[in-house]
């Protein structure tokens, strides 16, 4: 009965068919593109070749072969849930706290597992000497301590728990934990090129086993930021209206940011702090698609993933052999590319 | 059976009672409005009724206890439109509307072809389909409290709790926006309790007032036996004069003359 009239903003098929499209050649020329250029076709080959059903020859030398499942694949498929990890958390943390400036560092994570790196770093048991690495699971502690303590802070308030006291929590957290960052890294200067390196971030220690790390994580964290796609859009509305028409916006807040911590959390651990892209990814698809939740969130994972793939093929490519942090990419790239869409788009932010 | 049942409400903000011993009921279908002055406890005692304060005594609302009604279920009962409601920048009128049909989908689901045609039905009671694209955030004053009032309609529930909805208002936006309300009470059945400030608007919209002081009734019946000029100028003003146009109570408050 009300065909053609225009309806609820929805995930569009070719939205989400163009930017699977996207990601996916994001992938192949991640894969592709190094000291050794591989071919599209080659990497196609032997991706079908390690299908049991396909019987194919790859073309590849065993030293290609092994550039490209060794190095380069784990590399590009760790950018991808980094990517879609962070971005995802972005759009989440946004949405529960209604703030566009949100990212998945704004409660803490990030300082916390800054810390927790630092700690590692400095008095840590050298790498290796461990069945463990240490450095990541002391980011990961960190990262969810530095959360949690914002969150028993935040609602340890007597009067007025809003979302904004638990956003001034996860300040104060995050600049005492920061502090203290600053402080052992001084005092321990020898480890101040590593404990710089960590933190700006990067995927050049990936091998399958990181990837193995996090995938789980990723795959639980994610499921439930988009499965709680709109009821992101009800809290939009404020949290007395958001009840008033059903739902319970504390609750839901704390499920989304527990989940959204979790994965960011476990990506944090082996990627150090990979900056922007849990602002800009959202925003930018905000920008040019919808403000509604049901779009942003799926896309996020999508883009999200395509954005680090291509921040990092930047950052070990231009000065190769040496590489940028990719914290640095994401933001000398990113923010000129969103300056871009800022200007052309029809300008909702907030 | 009542919509609306309150018995002996007190509300107590940080050891400050806003809300006293407050007592009285609706009828289905009835439109009452809680009227007094600022600070009179008028929204405390409203948002008893969605869950959004504390209380102490009993509030019924067809015959269930509101503390007992939770979640989805008390939304599909009970619907609120705040003085402000946030208007999200970028939001299209239709997303907005959609809001309403929260208490009739799962927490998980996205919305059904019902839906849809429930917010077109809602659009179209409140005559503004043509706004369906259009940005929330750039719709005036008038234009928003239609669409907060066909975000009510699409959520199906029998009570609609207005907090001061109209107050932002021009005089005739205001007029027509209660004159709307009133439609939708005789076409959709619903029963209507809303705090006002405009007495006169009160007085001509409502079958009933409730008259709050300091957070005590002070009267409640019909706006002739409750807005009298002796109890007008104890609560309010001393200068307040009640006068009769087409037999409707005016309410005015006059400037006293320094002679």
């Amino acid at each position: 009965m009300n065909a053609g009239r225009p309806a609820a903003s929805r995930l569009h098929w070719w939205w989400i068919g163009g930017a699977t499209v996207f990601l996916l050649i994001s992938i192949v020329v991640g894969v592709m593109v190094g000291v050794f250029a591989l071919s599209p076709g080659d990497i196609i080959r032997s991706v079908l070749s390690r299908l049991s059903w396909v019987e194919l020859s790859t073309g590849l030398s065993e030293r290609e072969e092994a550039i490209l499942w060794q190095i380069r694949m784990p590399r590009v498929i760790l950018g991808v849930l980094v990517g879609s990890m962070l971005s995802s958390a972005g759009a989440a943390y946004q949405g529960v706290f209604r703030n566009p400036l949100a990212d998945p560092y704004l409660l803490g994570a990030g300082a916390g597992a800054g810390l927790g790196a630092t700690l590692a770093i400095a008095y840590g048991p050298v790498a290796g000497s461990w069945i463990i690495d240490p450095l990541p699971l002391a980011a990961f502690v960190g990262a969810i301590g530095g959360v949690a303590l914002a969150y028993v802070l935040g609602y340890s308030v007597r009067s007025g728990r809003t979302s904004v006291t638990l956003i001034l929590a996860g300040v104060a957290i995050a600049a005492f934990l920061t502090a203290l960052q600053t402080f052992v890294q001084q005092r321990e200067s020898d480890t101040l090129r590593e404990v710089y390196g960590w933190i700006l971030g990067s995927l050049n220690t990936a091998g399958w086993s990181e990837v193995r790390l996090v995938l789980p994580y990723v795959v639980v964290s994610l499921s439930v930021v988009v499965a709680s796609r709109r009821l992101l859009d009800v809290l939009s509305v404020g949290d007395v209206e958001a009840s008033a028409l059903g739902i319970q916006p504390v609750r839901i807040r704390m499920t989304v940011i527990a989940f959204a911590t979790l994965g960011t959390a476990a990506v944090v651990a082996v990627s150090g702090l990979i900056g922007f892209v849990g602002i800009i990814v959202p925003h930018a698809i905000r920008l040019v698609t919808s403000v509604s939740y049901r779009v942003i969130v799926p896309l996020s994972v999508l883009f999200g993933g395509a954005f680090l793939v291509l921040a990092d093929i930047i950052a070990r490519t231009v000065l190769s052999p040496a590489e940028i942090p990719i914290g640095v990419v994401t933001a000398l790239v990113g923010a000129p590319f969103f300056a871009l869409v800022l200007r052309t788009s029809k300008g909702v932010v907030s | 059976m009542n919509a609306i049942d309150f018995s002996h409400v007190s509300v107590v903000y940080s050891e400050h009672p806003v809300v006293r011993d407050v007592s009285f009921s609706v009828s289905d279908r009835e439109w009452v409005s809680v009227v007094g002055p600022n600070g009179a406890g008028k929204s405390s005692l409203l948002k008893t009724l969605v869950g959004a304060v504390a209380y102490s005594g009993r509030v019924d609302l067809r015959g269930e206890s509101a503390t007992e009604l939770r979640g989805r279920h008390r939304a599909s009962v009970v619907a609120y439109v705040p003085q402000r409601s946030f208007f999200p920048p970028g939001m299209t009128v239709f997303d907005f509307v959609l809001l309403g049909r929260t208490p009739h989908m799962g927490p998980l689901a996205s919305e059904s072809r019902r839906d849809i045609d429930e917010v077109w039905e809602a659009l179209e009671a409140l005559h503004i389909e043509r706004f369906a694209s259009r940005d929330v955030a750039t719709l005036s004053g008038g234009e928003t409290q239609r669409v907060s009032l066909a975000r009510v309609i699409a959520q199906r529930a029998p009570v609609l709790v207005l907090d001061e909805a109209t107050a932002s208002l021009d005089l005739s936006a205001q007029h027509e926006v209660l004159e709307l309300i009133d439609a939708l009470r005789s076409s959709h059945g619903i029963t209507v309790v809303s705090a006002i400030h405009d007495l006169t608007a009160a007085a001509q919209f409502c079958d009933r007032v409730a008259l709050l002081s300091g957070g005590e009734l002070i009267g409640f019946g019909s706006p002739a036996e409750v807005l009298t000029e002796a109890v007008l100028r104890e609560i309010l003003e001393p200068s307040i004069r009640v006068i009769e146009v087409d037999g409707n109570p005016v309410i005015v408050s006059l400037r006293t003359q320094e002679s």
